[in-house]
């Protein structure tokens, strides 16, 4: 009993230094259905990732989703995709930008290297899967025009989240909790539990008598 | 020294400590057969198959002519039923009989993202990590058509990242399931609509 409450105390502390740290991460959109406007555009041709060493070649675009953030969206012509997300760092606090560091978050002192706005910038990589030039996901040909369906320009403005249209409620909501495990996970804990406390107890009771 | 005899030593059982054991052992049980019969749930050995009369219709759009009704992957094997869902104060409801439709969202083919999902048991969508891109998915409606879809995306994202439900505007589909540790993020396939 005494570890559990020594747990909880530790999972509080650590939750108020994380709103001590506390920073509004800006809205990024997402490869695979991109909003905002198109910044820049490349279908084909060689480019550099962020914390990636090498050039890569496939289509470009970049989308400007608000006044501090930004995604781009790289798809190799052999189907890899990366997704880089850039955020405006200069309001960021030196603390806060080590916090991010360490989440994976890459520091970029001058974004006019990377064609960006000439001040500080940090940028997130992710990967996805994207059609290749060649039809095939597999290592695809050095052919490349861009049969890649996002589609420059083409974006439906703000585009409201389905889901809150659905709920009635202007918040956003997560994509549905399709599996159970956390659920067979917790009832497999809370039976455990129950047994081993069960059977401890009987002990005790046993013990008592004698 | 006598010993003393087994009545009495039975009668000074700590009756309150007996009590909480006898009832933790019980709710143990009952949390076990709750385990089995889930993990029977979860790894029920069901034909991959759908009988598209058995199929529910959405309440909501019962009128409408054309409604997905079910949903084939050739390259996985996968022919499940497609039910119509709803999100119902902020709960995203989950057929456990097929693949859910969100009926909020556009039919499947029509101009916009139809977001399909379901759970990654072995009899629905535990395979949905082997697809690729170029794979074909095959939807069925109610009045006997079909559309073909094909498959350009995929991507593991967190619960939080809905963008990837927001409108678009080209004739997808958005199909999903759990992955990774605890379920704690989402295989996201992105297909759209091949040319009729």
């Amino acid at each position: 009993m005494r570890y559990f409450i020594l747990v909880l105390f530790v999972i509080t502390i650590l939750t108020q230094v994380g709103e001590i740290l506390a920073y509004d991460v800006p809205e990024f959109t997402s490869c695979l259905n991109p909003q905002g406007s198109v910044k820049a555009n490349y279908e084909t041709g060689t480019h550099g990732i962020v914390g990636k060493s090498g050039t890569f070649e496939g289509k470009d675009t970049v989308y400007s989703v608000s006044e501090n953030s930004l995604t781009q969206c790289f798809c190799a012509v052999n189907g890899s995709g990366i997704q880089t997300n850039w955020w405006k760092a200069a309001t960021l606090s030196e603390s806060e930008i080590a916090v991010l560091k360490s989440q994976g978050w890459i520091y970029i002192p001058n974004g006019a290297l990377w064609g960006l706005e000439g001040e500080p910038y940090l940028a997130l990589n992710s990967e996805f899967t994207c059609k290749s030039s060649g039809g095939n996901s597999v290592s695809g040909s050095s052919n490349n025009s861009g049969s890649s369906s996002s589609s420059s320009g083409n974006n439906s403005g703000t585009g409201s989240v389905l889901a809150a249209a659905s709920g009635g409620v202007g918040q956003v909501l997560g994509l549905a909790s399709t599996g159970n495990s956390t659920f067979l996970f917790l009832v497999s804990l809370i039976s455990a539990l129950s047994l081993i406390s069960g059977l401890i107890l009987k002990r005790r009771a046993n013990k008592f008598s004698k | 020294m006598k010993k003393p005899k087994l009545s009495k030593l039975s009668s000074k059982v700590n009756p309150r400590l007996n009590f909480w054991a006898n009832l933790l052992l019980i709710s143990s049980c009952l949390t076990m057969i709750l385990i089995s019969y889930l993990i029977y749930q979860r790894y029920n050995p069901q034909k991959l198959a759908f009988d598209l009369t058995n199929v529910a219709t959405s309440q909501n759009k019962i009128n409408e002519s054309r409604q997905p009704v079910g949903i084939k992957i050739s390259s996985l094997k996968i022919e499940l039923p497609v039910v119509p869902t709803k999100i119902e104060n902020n709960k995203w409801e989950a057929s456990t009989k097929g693949v859910s439709y969100l009926d909020s969202s556009v039919i499947p083919g029509e101009k916009g993202n139809s977001i399909l999902y379901s759970h990654n048991w072995p009899n629905l969508l535990g395979n949905l990590n082997k697809i690729k891109t170029g794979d074909n998915i095959t939807i069925f409606y109610s009045d006997n058509s079909q559309h073909s879809f094909e498959v350009e995306y995929l991507s593991v994202v967190k619960p939080g990242d809905t963008s990837i439900l927001k409108n678009s505007t080209d004739n997808r589909i958005t199909l999903y399931t759990c992955t990774g540790f605890l379920d704690s993020k989402r295989l996201v396939v992105v297909a759209k609509l091949l040319s009729t």
